[in-house]
C-alpha cells in the first residue's frame, strides 16, 4: 500500500508528460476551424469570381475589361485612390507625430475621434459630404461660385469621401511606431548639432518609413474598394464619376455577371499586389 | 573654467526641480553629480546641453553665455542612459553623424571614425548595426558619437545605469582613460556612489534641487559639512555632541576637538565616524590610543565581504543609536566577539559637523 501511494504521483506525472507529447485533438480542431473558415469565406468566393470572370474564355474577359467605360472606371478608382493615399500619408504622418509628441487639451478626444471613420457606415459619410458640399450649402456654394470647383458628382468629391473613409489608416500604423521610437534619439541628434528638419529627415523618418509606406498602401487598397460613400457623393456617371466598384455594381444590376466578375478581378489583382507589398514591409519591419 | 552655472532655477508647475544652483567646473575636470532619482541632477545636465531652458540663471560654456541658445549651437557631447543610437545607421554612420552635419569632407570623416573606433576598442564592429551590439558596446559607440565632433564639454546622463555590474566597472575605467587622454571637461550624472567615488575628480551632492556640497571624493566622505552628505555617502555613525572648551562631549565622555572643528562655535553638533574607524576592545584590555566613547553590547555580527560588520548598542544616553563597526576577520577572531559580549568602543578618527 505504502509503495503504491509513493509511486502514484510520479506515475501520474509521467503520464502527463506522455500525454502532452501526443498531438492534441484540441489544437487540431482549432486549426481546422481557422483554416476552414478562411477557405469557406475568403478563398472560395475569390475563386468563384475568377471562374466567373474567365467563364467564356480569356478573350471575353479581355473584351470586358478593355471596354472604354471599364477602363475609365478602373483608372478613376486608381487615380483617386492614389491622390487620396498621398494626401492621407502626409497628413496622417503629421497627425501621428503631433499626437505622440505634444500634449494639448482635447488630445484624448481627438485620439478617439480618429477611429470614427472605421465605425461610421460609409453611406452615412457620403450623406454628410453631400450635406456639406452640395451646391445649395454655404461651403459647396462658395467653392462652386467663387472658385469654380464642383465637388459633388466629380473627382474632388470622390477624393474627399475617400479621405474621410481612409483617414485612420496612416495614423494608426505610424502612431505605435512613433511611440516606440525613443525620443532621446531626436534629442541626441539635437545635441550633436542637427536642426529640426535634418533630425526628421535623417533620424525620425528612416525609423518610421516602413510604417508610413504600410499606411499608404493600406489606405490605397481600402480606397480602391470603397463604394458606399462614393456612390452617394459622385453618383454613377460613366466616364466622369463612375469608379471601378460602382461600375461593377452597375453590371451586377444589369445582370451582366461576367463583366462584373472581370472588372472585379482587375480590382482584386491590384489590391492583391498592394497587400503583398504591405505584407513584405510588415515582415521587414518586424525583422529589423 | 569650462562650465559655469550661475543661479539656475527650474520649475515644473509648482514643483521646483532646481533651486538656484551655481556650479563651476574646471577645464579638463571629471565632475560627478551624485543624487537620488528625482533630485534634479538630470535636469541640470539637460539645461547645460540646452535640451531644457532654465527659468532663471545663466549657463556659460568656455566663457560664452549659452543660456538662450538651442542645443545645436552649444556643441556639447551628450550620452544618454539608453544609448539612443540611431537604429537604422551602422556604427560608423552613427559616429560620423556629427561630422556629416558639419559637412566635414569624407576622408577626414573616415579618418576620425577610425580613430574613434580605436579609442573605444571596437575597430572590427564599424559596419555592424546597433542591434547587433551588446549594451556595453552600444554605450561605447554612443560615447564615440558624442566625441566625434570634439565637443566643448562632455555630458553623461547615467551612462552605465542600464548595464550589469561587471561591464559597468570596466566601462567606467575606459571612460576615465578616454577622458584623461582627451582632456575634455566632463560632467557625469549618477545615483551610484561607488561609480562617483571611482571616477570623480570632484563630486557634487544634489538633493531636492539643491547642490548641497562639493568636494573631492575623499573630503566629502571624511569631512562632510552637511548632515545629508554624511549619511548619504557610505555608512555613517552619527552621535549628538556638544562643545566644551577645547573638547567635545559625547556620551558623557570628553574627546579632543578635531582640528577642523574649531570654527563650530555655538552650533549644535553631530559627531561623525565611519564604521571602519571604530575599534572594539574587551573591557579588561582597553588602550587610550583611541578616543574612547564608552561601553556597549554586541548586538549582531555578520559577514560583509571582505570585512565583518559588528553592530553595537552603547550603554548610556545613546542606547537607541546602534553603532556600526567594520572589522577585519582576524580582529574579530582575536577578540572572539559574540552576540551579547561587552565591549569598549574607541574611535581612530572622527569628524564634527553642524546640525
Amino acid at each position: 500500500m505504502t509503495e503504491f501511494r509513493l509511486s502514484a504521483p510520479i506515475e501520474r506525472e509521467q503520464a502527463a508528460v506522455r500525454r502532452s507529447r501526443k498531438p492534441s485533438y484540441g489544437f487540431l480542431g482549432l486549426r481546422a476551424v481557422a483554416l476552414g473558415y478562411l477557405i469557406a469565406f475568403v478563398l472560395v468566393p475569390l475563386i468563384v469570381v475568377q471562374v466567373q470572370g474567365l467563364r467564356f474564355g480569356f478573350t471575353e474577359f479581355w473584351a470586358s475589361v478593355t471596354r472604354p467605360e471599364a477602363i475609365s472606371a478602373v483608372t478613376l478608382s486608381v487615380y483617386t485612390s492614389a491622390v487620396m493615399a498621398l494626401i492621407n500619408t502626409v497628413i496622417g504622418t503629421l497627425t501621428a507625430f503631433v499626437l505622440v509628441r505634444y500634449r494639448f487639451p482635447g488630445k484624448s478626444i481627438l485620439n478617439t475621434v480618429i477611429d470614427l471613420p472605421f465605425a461610421i457606415p460609409t453611406l452615412v459619410t457620403g450623406v454628410m459630404l453631400v450635406l456639406l458640399y452640395g451646391p445649395q450649402t454655404v461651403v459647396g456654394g462658395f467653392l462652386n461660385n467663387q472658385l469654380g470647383i464642383r465637388v459633388l458628382f466629380a473627382v474632388p468629391g470622390i477624393i474627399l469621401a475617400l479621405l474621410v473613409v481612409g483617414y485612420p489608416f496612416v495614423i494608426r500604423t505610424v502612431q505605435p511606431v512613433l511611440l516606440q521610437f525613443e525620443m532621446n534619439q531626436s534629442e541626441a541628434a539635437f545635441t550633436i548639432g542637427a536642426g529640426a528638419w535634418t533630425t526628421f529627415r535623417r533620424v525620425i523618418f528612416p525609423a518610421i518609413r516602413p510604417a508610413v509606406v504600410t499606411g499608404l498602401l493600406l489606405s490605397f487598397a481600402r480606397s480602391l474598394g470603397e463604394f458606399g460613400s462614393v456612390i452617394v457623393v459622385a453618383g454613377n456617371i460613366p466616364f466622369r464619376s463612375q469608379t471601378g466598384t460602382v461600375y461593377v455594381y452597375t453590371q451586377v444590376e444589369a445582370g451582366n455577371l461576367q463583366a462584373a466578375s472581370s472588372v472585379s478581378m482587375v480590382l482584386l489583382i491590384i489590391a492583391f499586389v498592394v497587400t503583398l507589398g504591405v505584407d513584405r514591409l510588415l515582415r521587414r519591419n518586424t525583422h529589423a | 573654467m569650462s562650465i559655469e552655472i550661475q543661479g539656475v532655477s527650474k520649475s515644473y508647475g509648482t514643483h521646483e526641480v532646481l533651486k538656484h544652483v551655481s556650479l563651476t567646473v574646471e577645464s579638463g575636470e571629471l565632475f560627478v553629480l551624485l543624487g537620488a532619482s528625482g533630485s534634479g541632477k538630470s535636469t541640470l545636465l539637460r539645461l547645460i546641453a540646452g535640451l531644457l531652458e532654465p527659468d532663471s540663471g545663466r549657463v556659460i560654456l568656455h566663457g560664452r553665455d549659452v543660456t538662450v541658445l538651442p542645443p545645436q549651437q552649444r556643441g556639447t557631447g551628450f550620452v544618454f542612459q539608453n544609448y539612443s543610437l540611431f537604429r537604422h545607421m551602422t556604427v560608423r554612420q552613427n559616429i560620423a553623424f556629427g561630422l556629416s552635419i558639419r559637412r566635414t569632407n569624407r576622408t577626414e570623416q573616415n579618418r576620425r571614425v577610425d580613430e574613434l573606433l580605436q579609442l573605444i576598442d571596437l575597430v572590427e564592429m564599424g559596419d555592424r548595426m546597433p542591434s547587433q551590439l551588446s549594451g556595453g558596446q552600444q554605450q561605447r559607440v554612443a560615447l564615440a558619437r558624442a566625441l566625434a565632433y570634439e565637443p566643448s564639454v562632455l555630458l553623461l546622463d547615467e551612462p552605465f545605469g542600464a548595464l550589469d555590474v561587471k561591464i559597468r566597472a570596466q566601462l567606467r575605467q575606459s571612460l576615465v582613460g578616454i577622458q584623461r587622454r582627451l582632456g575634455v571637461t566632463t560632467i557625469l550624472v549618477t545615483h551610484d556612489q561607488e561609480e562617483a567615488f571611482d571616477i570623480a575628480d570632484r563630486i557634487g551632492i544634489i538633493e531636492q534641487g539643491e547642490l548641497l556640497e562639493l568636494g573631492t571624493p575623499d573630503a566629502l566622505y571624511r569631512s562632510p559639512q552637511r548632515l545629508f552628505t554624511a549619511s548619504f555617502l557610505g555608512t555613517a555613525n552619527l552621535l549628538d555632541a556638544r562643545r566644551s572648551g577645547e573638547s567635545v562631549v559625547v556620551n558623557d565622555v570628553l574627546l579632543p576637538m578635531p582640528s577642523d572643528g574649531q570654527y563650530l562655535n555655538g552650533h549644535a553638533l553631530k559627531l561623525l565616524f565611519r564604521p571602519e574607524e571604530v575599534s572594539l576592545m574587551r573591557p579588561d584590555n582597553t588602550t587610550s590610543r583611541y578616543g574612547l566613547i564608552g561601553a556597549g553590547v554586541v548586538q549582531a555580527v555578520s559577514f560583509a565581504q571582505p570585512m565583518i560588520r559588528v553592530q553595537i548598542s552603547l550603554t548610556g544616553e545613546h542606547a537607541n543609536t546602534p553603532i556600526q563597526a567594520l572589522l577585519t576577520a582576524s580582529e574579530v577572531s582575536e577578540l572572539n566577539l559574540r552576540e551579547g559580549d561587552q565591549v569598549v568602543v574607541g574611535l581612530r578618527s572622527y569628524h564634527l559637523l553642524p546640525i
